[in-house]
């Protein structure tokens, strides 16, 4: 029994001495790859969302989009974001590049964070959280939403304090910014726009800083309302112009619900934002009489109220993935200018999700002018085609 | 307008086809697939007709469950609109003839986009829950 | 033109105001820092967009996506936090 035992004891130290070493080494080869894919604290994330579609309008029609916006996310740190978003599209047959915004943020504390760069101005929530193609539940964004007719600010360059807070069953958020500001167009160059409004105005035209910001107002514990307020003052004439002191004052206001319906089986989102913009009285050169100044209420408004319905919680797995959109909007342009004027559209779609972030609409939309003085909007090329229109687009968030 | 017609229902055609052609296979494979092991019908349920631990089984589902199941347990809550598979309606048949330790073990492990509690909640907790899931059930019968 | 100014300033007073009350009165409804993260992921999300799948990134893309819409959307600290236990338990 003896030679048993000590062989027994042998075998044993053997087996550790032979199988330790491996064993230890599987475990550490193991640890290392596990080590060797955990990512760093400099982490790069590329995201960002893309469409493509069909569109049909009284006098053109032709496929559209194929065009992608890359969003680079760069986390330096907890603290520490870089996010750029360009926008890669085809315009007129060439192939553009854009930039969406391109900022910095650092998170001060838990109620504050600093952002500097160019950013979506949180002027209402449209500019700032509906607009990308597979948020935005149509395919066309609207009126006084688009380049080129445009009430109230989208991106800017600037610096902006943000932050959000839990109030007991409520919550709030805010934002406070100082930009550069639209510029006045005083009409030197295009008489027809004297005393529009542009917001891309990325080398100031004047020492004047546009301060604005939004409060955001969650009273629900659900989260599933939340009112804005928004606001933004500047002086916006050419510094050494006659226009130096003119201001804009800009107002927004916002609202946004998303509740079950178990009663119709469904999801109801309700999502309305009203613009205002005011400038100073002032005189500009008449168009129509160039040796001649007029003057005019140099006052813009748009409005949206957008409703959805998605029929989530049906039976049928078809009609469960469809969504019913429907937008009124509308656009006031500043009355007695020489590209003031009325629109309104309606626009309805029916969307089909093929999954949580692919989407797509099918809609029709009809734009009309009314006052008839039609030629005085189509002064804007870019601005949104009369009559009625067909698109049908595909959007998918990456 | 002649030529955009044509155009508009070939399109038409081939994006609805996609998904209608998609429907069927993704219901049978995604949703009714997830089998417990045999083993976790052997499990006993430690609180089974214990009150108290269903009340309690119910302050967690309203915490962490109705979100995509539903305040009812019917599959309809906010979060499960998009999710692939759809959160399974809990008063089903198809739920309901499980037995309890099956529901602990889903409760347990979960599947993606169905969150593991194995961490998050105590075993108690877990068989509180599938008592209030029974209890649901029992409401709308 | 400033009484328009003032008409709309008042009316959203008014609004924030009686929405504060109505709140204060139904105190019933469960604190916001007593959610759980499977509650904020779906009720915060889907005031822009659809809750998003958790499988669809892995933890750490999480963690990039959470700060990015933690300044996007201004949800607070806390409810970053939980999201994140969330996903990373779902996904």
């Amino acid at each position: 029994m003896k030679r048993w035992g000590s062989t027994i004891v042998l075998v044993v130290l053997m087996g550790v001495l032979v199988g330790f070493p491996v064993y230890a080494q599987t475990g550490s080869t193991v640890e290392q790859e596990v080590k060797a894919l955990k990512p760093g604290l400099s982490r790069f994330l590329l995201r960002g969302y893309a469409h493509s579609g069909f569109e049909s309008y009284e006098k053109e029609n032709s496929f559209v989009g194929g065009s992608f916006n890359p969003i680079f996310l760069w986390q330096q740190s907890d603290r520490l974001l870089f996010e750029g978003e360009l926008e890669v599209a085809l315009e007129d047959g060439t192939t553009t590049l854009g930039l969406e915004y391109a900022n910095m943020s650092y998170i001060i504390n838990k109620r504050m964070i600093v952002r500097v760069g160019k950013f979506l101005i949180p002027f209402g929530i449209f500019a700032e959280r509906l607009h990308p193609r597979w948020i935005n539940r149509l395919p066309s964004n609207p009126l006084g939403f688009n380049h080129g007719e445009q009430v109230g600010p989208a991106a800017a360059l600037g610096a902006e304090i943000r932050g959000g807070a839990p109030l007991g069953t409520a919550k709030i958020n805010y934002s406070v910014y100082i930009i550069n500001g639209p510029s006045l167009n005083d009409g030197s160059e295009t008489p027809e726009a004297a005393g529009m409004l542009h917001f891309d105005n990325y080398e100031d035209n004047n020492t004047n800083k546009a301060v604005g910001g939004r409060f955001g107002f969650l009273p629900f514990s659900s989260s599933a309302l939340e009112l804005g307020v928004s606001a933004q003052y500047a002086k916006v004439g050419n510094e050494n112009s006659r226009y130096r002191d003119v201001a804009a004052r800009l107002f927004a206001l916002d609202l946004s619900l998303v509740k079950t319906v178990p009663a119709v089986r469904g999801i109801v989102d309700v999502k309305a934002q009203y613009s205002l913009t005011q400038v100073d009285d002032a005189s500009y050169i008449n168009p129509d009489k160039p040796e001649t100044m007029y003057t005019f209420k140099n006052e813009n408004a748009a409005y949206f109220i957008q409703g959805t319905f998605k029929p989530a919680f049906v039976a049928n797995t078809f009609f469960q993935k469809l969504e019913f959109a429907g937008r009124y909007s509308a656009m006031t342009l500043a009355e007695g200018a020489a590209w003031g004027g009325q629109k309104n559209q309606w626009a309805v779609s029916l969307n089909y999700w093929l999954d949580w972030r692919t989407v797509v609409k099918f809609s029709y939309q009809y734009t009309d002018a009314p006052g008839a003085e039609a030629e005085a909007v189509e002064h804007e090329e870019e601005g949104t085609p009369l009559g009625g229109a067909f698109l049908i687009h595909w959007s998918f968030g990456f | 307008m002649k030529t955009v017609i044509p155009i508009l229902i070939v399109l038409l055609a081939v994006v609805v086809w996609l998904p209608v052609m998609n429907t069927p296979v993704a219901v049978v494979a995604q949703s009714s697939q997830w089998v417990a092991p045999a083993w976790a019908d052997t499990l006993i349920n430690p609180v089974k007709n214990n009150p108290g631990a269903t009340e309690a089984g119910k302050k967690i589902f309203n915490q962490l469950c109705a979100i995509c199941h539903g305040n009812s347990g019917k599959g309809d809550g906010v979060a499960g609109m998009a999710l692939n598979p759809r959160p399974a309606n809990l008063i089903s048949k198809a739920v309901q003839k499980q037995s309890d330790g099956a529901l602990y073990w889903k409760i347990t492990t979960g599947r993606p986009p169905m969150a593991s509690y194995r961490e998050s909640l105590t075993e108690e907790q877990r068989w509180q829950v599938v008592n209030f899931i029974r209890q649901l059930a029992e409401k709308t019968k | 033109m400033y009484k328009r100014n003032l008409a709309i300033a008042v009316l959203m007073l008014a609004v924030v105001v009686g929405l504060t009350l109505l709140v204060a009165c139904s105190s019933n409804k469960p604190l916001i820092a007593e959610k759980s993260g499977a509650q904020l992921w779906g009720e915060n999300c889907v005031r822009c967009h659809n809750a998003p799948s958790p499988p669809a990134f892995n933890d750490y893309q999480w963690e990039t996506i959470a700060i990015h819409m933690r300044v996007r959307a201004s949800l607070t600290d806390e409810e970053v936090q939980k999201i994140v236990e969330f996903l990373k338990m779902a996904n």
